[in-house]
């Protein structure tokens, strides 16, 4: 499965993350990818995610 | 003596709420300075209400076991007059207009607030090593960390400065400071307590809970402070009142679960032991333990992971232009949650939902489960890495790994002590169950800490 290049990422999407501190960022998640990635393939196209939005909901804000 | 004790003295007038609070204040100016517990102190406010206390209970007004007990809360929720810092740079000149809504029902419930406590960076974090703050220091060996991100919390109610504390516990913020200090930790069924006023830091893995001394003292302060809120949008009704474990309850014929997976890992030895022993001792009075399969434990924790990087990288974005009033591990976390895709996010949710399904198989299986509730012991301030069966093994995945789980599950789940380690550092164990369980979990875990768990040969 590719890795996504986290670090060209950062810089492609322009969030100001300086480059001396952009090692301790890309290693983190390319591990949380490494494990994620095969479970999100895994998934059933029917299951649906945990949030749900409610229209009837109360808001007094 | 517990806040349950110290409730009767009060009743029968044999001390004053005046007289607690000043001892508490005496506490925390003679201890404080060595643990660093507290970020602010209310000596007005606390005396105040200590005196209003005083006075309604002269005149036979009752408002419940917490009237004129001195607590103290987390630094993450509002208090009215005071300033709400999530011990970060970022939120310090933010004044509360308003009271959280657990700060009104303490004080509905005539609670005397004595202050605010210390925590990990904007409670993203489990060591409370505090970089504008300083490091919450562990009453047991002040060289070692109290836990996080409820570190205040853990550390002020196991040097006895307060009855009972608040927290907060995303990914086991309040049950980690909790088995690291040696007190009880619970962290409620998800929604069963608002968060209203309360700092976010995940909205769908937030729980707000107490820390106390004994099992019964934290559901007297959940009893306070349980209750639906239409401001949350987590917040759920649940007609159950009264969580009070009943005095010397029985456990017998209760489906107990050892998860031997999740256990097979990085576990330290004196820490399995030592719930393991627990775990034997749940039997010798009647329930039935037996090994159970849960759903992958890499998983669970990984689903949480990404959700929590996501959802804390939407709070904090807005502030990240002001790079340095971050400390390093908080603003690395928000930068890795900024580059998460989406996607991403909402397949954590989709494998969140499968997770919950996969567990209600669990619970026709087993009434609760037992676990450590931390891998390990409190580890020195400043270490980032232990050694484990030979290997150094990265501390913030090790502290979370049992703890993380029910936070994503929304499960109830309690840390009790269950003795201490040859170096003289407390243990604890994680007993939790299915969802709005909230009472069995604390009945088992009051059940084993009155048969001596705390204090095992």
């Amino acid at each position: 499965m590719p890795q996504t290049d986290w670090a060209a990422l950062a810089k492609a999407r322009g969030v100001g993350i300086p480059d001396a501190d952009l090692e301790r960022v890309v290693g983190p998640l390319r591990a949380l990818e490494r494990v994620f990635r095969p479970l999100a393939l895994q998934i059933p196209s029917g299951v649906s995610p945990a949030t749900v939005f409610r229209a009837d909901v109360e808001s007094g804000e | 003596m517990t806040l349950a004790e110290a409730a009767s003295a009060l009743r029968e007038r044999r001390i004053s709420s005046v007289e607690l609070t000043r001892s508490a204040l005496d506490r925390i100016e003679l201890r404080n300075p060595s643990l660093n517990a507290f970020l602010a102190v209310l000596p007005e406010h606390a005396l105040e209400r200590a005196a209003e206390a005083d006075r309604e209970l002269a005149v036979g007004t009752t408002r419940g076991p917490l009237q004129g007990i001195p607590v103290a809360i987390k630094d993450v929720f509002d208090l009215r007059g005071t300033r709400t810092t999530g011990g970060g740079l970022i939120y310090e000149n933010t004044p509360a207009t308003g009271n959280a809504a657990v700060v009104d029902k303490l004080e509905e419930a005539g609670a005397v607030i004595v202050g605010k406590l210390n925590l990990h960076e904007l409670a993203y974090g489990i060591t409370s090593e505090n970089p504008h703050f300083g490091p919450v220091r562990n009453p047991w060996n002040r060289e070692h960390s109290a836990g996080g991100s409820s570190g205040g919390s853990g550390a002020a109610v196991a040097a006895e400065l307060v009855f009972a504390a608040l927290g907060t516990d995303t990914g086991g913020s309040i049950r980690i400071p909790a088995s690291f200090c040696g007190t009880v930790g619970f962290k409620p069924t998800f929604g069963l307590v608002s968060r209203y006023g309360t700092q976010p830091l995940g909205f769908t893995l937030d729980h707000v809970g107490p820390l106390a001394r004994t099992v019964r003292d934290a559901a007297l302060v959940l009893n306070a402070t349980a209750g639906p809120d239409w401001r949350d949008p987590g917040s759920t009704v649940n007609e159950l009142t009264d969580y009070l474990p009943p005095e010397r309850g029985s456990i017998r014929g209760i489906r107990i679960g050892i998860p031997e997976d999740w256990l097979a890992g990085d576990v330290d030895e004196e820490v399995e032991k030592a719930v393991r022993d627990g775990a034997n001792r749940a039997a010798s009075l009647g329930a039935e333990v037996r090994d159970v399969a849960l759903p992958d434990l890499i998983t669970v924790n990984t689903v949480g992971q990404v959700l929590l990087l996501c959802e804390a990288s939407a709070i904090f974005e807005r502030y990240t232009e002001q790079r340095n009033r971050f400390g390093a591990d908080v603003l690395s976390l928000v930068d890795q949650g900024r580059l998460v895709p989406a996607t991403d996010y909402i397949n954590a949710q989709r494998l969140r939902h499968q997770l919950q399904t996969d567990f209600r198989t669990v619970w026709s299986e087993v009434d609760c489960l037992i676990t450590p509730s931390v891998p390990i012991t409190a580890p020195g301030l400043g270490e980032t890495t232990i050694r484990l069966a030979g290997k150094d093994v990265p501390m913030r995945p090790l502290i979370t790994r049992f703890s993380r789980p029910f936070n994503v599950l929304g499960l109830p789940a309690i840390s009790v002590p269950c003795g201490l380690t040859g170096d003289g550092l407390p243990i604890g164990l994680q007993i939790a169950g299915p969802p709005f369980g909230d009472a069995l979990v604390l009945r088992v875990a009051a059940a084993l800490e009155d048969d001596g768990i705390r204090t095992r040969a």
